[in-house]
């Protein structure tokens, strides 16, 4: 799927089922709250839920030490049918997701706890279209409706992915975010993904354009490197770059299989200071279990 | 000193095998505490409900989870209801030889106060706060329908009201 293009390399090094007491402990959980639903009993195999806990630290020039903690969970009950899924997640904010550079996306975003029923209206190899209803966990009540449409086009030179999400918020208003992916697997180390990314919000009530151009490197036994280029535009009132960014990722397995560190340089040109590199550095502490 | 004495009894007999013939069966639960009962309050529960048991003394228990929706405007002049909506999660001791559970519980809920805590615009609230929930009470089980009474004691100070009457469903 296009959406997760940019967190392919990563993904091939977590996607390792833990056999710790912890993740058994998740299952029995998800399986409980499944067949609270259902009354049916699933295989494990079918659950993709997950769990991530972790610890940030982000130091950015002139700025004090920020610490974040905080928790990302997918529950995903399998037994609702196929079509017809309820899923409870803590995320982060899709819109600012999709405008900041994934490996120092946990600086100041919000992640919100949320729980909704998503009907896949049409699924095959490389299409797929998903209604959501959801409910954030926060008063007063905020329920929101979400499409997602996505496709993917298989080139003899590279994967082309195509995203298309809309969002209505009953707090918020409307939210339209449109990608537009480039992935290529060079070889066993390398793999790139030039992502670009298009964004509407009613409460900005501007268009926001990224482009994002990263190289993944697979140094090893469950070690890499991420290189990531991007830059932010607005729309309105002229076309502009508002920031530039550029940061170096070296993430590594710590402990068992489920441990993670990931230690972030970075630098950020936003428009509002001349476009002067502003340093940051950032160390973060995952924990990860599916 | 008697107390200790007569609970160390309790352990020791296998009266607590009888627990499981009151336990609520596992499946679901929904509760409400209407406003007629509880003045200027209620609540709204729903979750599910499994059997557990402490295998050392044969003393079977039930544990639960709940998503709750609740609003409290008891004592307020100035028109503003504080709204609630989260998850508890707790147990439920059964007394052997009687349907009466205690009940033992907590919960985190993300809270505003608001002429409109349910319906109103967000940037209209007068104040937003991370719940922590303490709860403690007693419940009595009629086959499938219980009532219970609970104690409740939080973090947030613009909720007032500490104990409610609810009824329920165990289905």
């Amino acid at each position: 799927m296009f959406w997760s293009f940019s967190s392919l390399a990563e993904s091939t090094i977590i996607k390792e089922e833990t056999t710790t007491k912890i993740a058994s402990e998740w299952r029995l959980f998800n399986r409980n709250i499944d067949s609270f639903f259902t009354n049916q009993p699933y295989l494990v195999a079918e659950n993709q839920s997950t769990l991530s806990a972790y610890s940030s630290f982000y130091l950015k020039e002139g700025q004090k030490l920020q610490t974040i903690y905080d928790l990302e969970a997918r529950f995903d009950l399998p037994r609702t049918t196929k079509k017809l899924k309820l899923v409870i997640e803590k995320e982060k904010d899709e819109v600012i997701k999709a405008t900041t550079d994934e490996n120092v996306a946990t600086k100041n975003v919000p992640t919100n706890y949320s729980a909704g029923v998503s009907y896949l209206l049409t699924q095959s190899k490389y299409f797929s279209s998903l209604l959501r209803f959801g409910l954030r966990l926060e008063m007063p009540l905020n329920p929101s409706i979400k499409v997602n449409v996505s496709k993917d086009i298989k080139t003899e030179h590279f994967d082309i992915g195509l995203f298309q999400k809309l969002i209505l918020y009953r707090q918020e208003g409307f939210q339209e975010i449109s990608q537009v992916s480039f992935y290529k697997k060079w070889n066993e180390i390398f793999q790139s993904d030039l992502l670009n990314s298009l964004v509407w919000t009613d409460q900005s009530d501007t268009f926001i354009f990224r482009n994002n151009l990263i190289l993944y490197q697979h140094i090893g036994n469950e070690k890499a490197l991420t290189y990531s280029v991007g830059a932010n535009a607005k729309l309105s009132p002229n076309f502009y770059y508002d920031v530039y960014d550029a940061s170096v990722s070296y993430r590594q397995l710590l402990y068992s299989k489920w441990l993670y560190g990931t230690f972030t340089l970075g630098a950020d040109f936003p428009k509002a200071s001349g476009f002067h590199e502003e340093n940051f550095v950032q160390l973060r502490i995952e924990v990860f279990f599916q | 000193m008697s107390y200790f004495f007569a609970l160390l009894i309790l352990l020791t007999t296998n009266c607590f095998a009888e627990t499981k013939h009151f336990l609520l069966r596992e499946g679901n639960i929904a509760v409400l505490a209407p406003p007629v009962v509880n003045k200027d309050y209620y609540l709204l529960e729903f979750g599910f409900v499994i059997q557990k048991k402490i295998k050392a003394w044969d003393y079977n228990y039930n544990a639960y989870v709940n998503a709750a929706l609740f609003e409290d405007w008891k004592d307020r002049s100035d028109n503003l209801h504080a709204g609630a909506l989260g998850f508890k999660a707790g147990v439920l001791f059964p007394v052997p030889t009687i349907p009466l559970f205690m009940k033992v519980g907590g919960g985190y809920a993300k809270t505003v106060l608001h002429k409109n805590p349910i319906f109103g615009k967000s940037d209209q609230s007068v104040d937003k706060r991370d719940m922590l929930l303490l709860e403690l009470g007693a419940l009595y089980s009629f086959d499938h329908y219980f009532v219970s009474f609970t104690y409740q004691k939080s973090n947030v100070r613009y909720f007032t009201r500490n104990t409610f009457l609810a009824v329920g469903v165990n289905y």
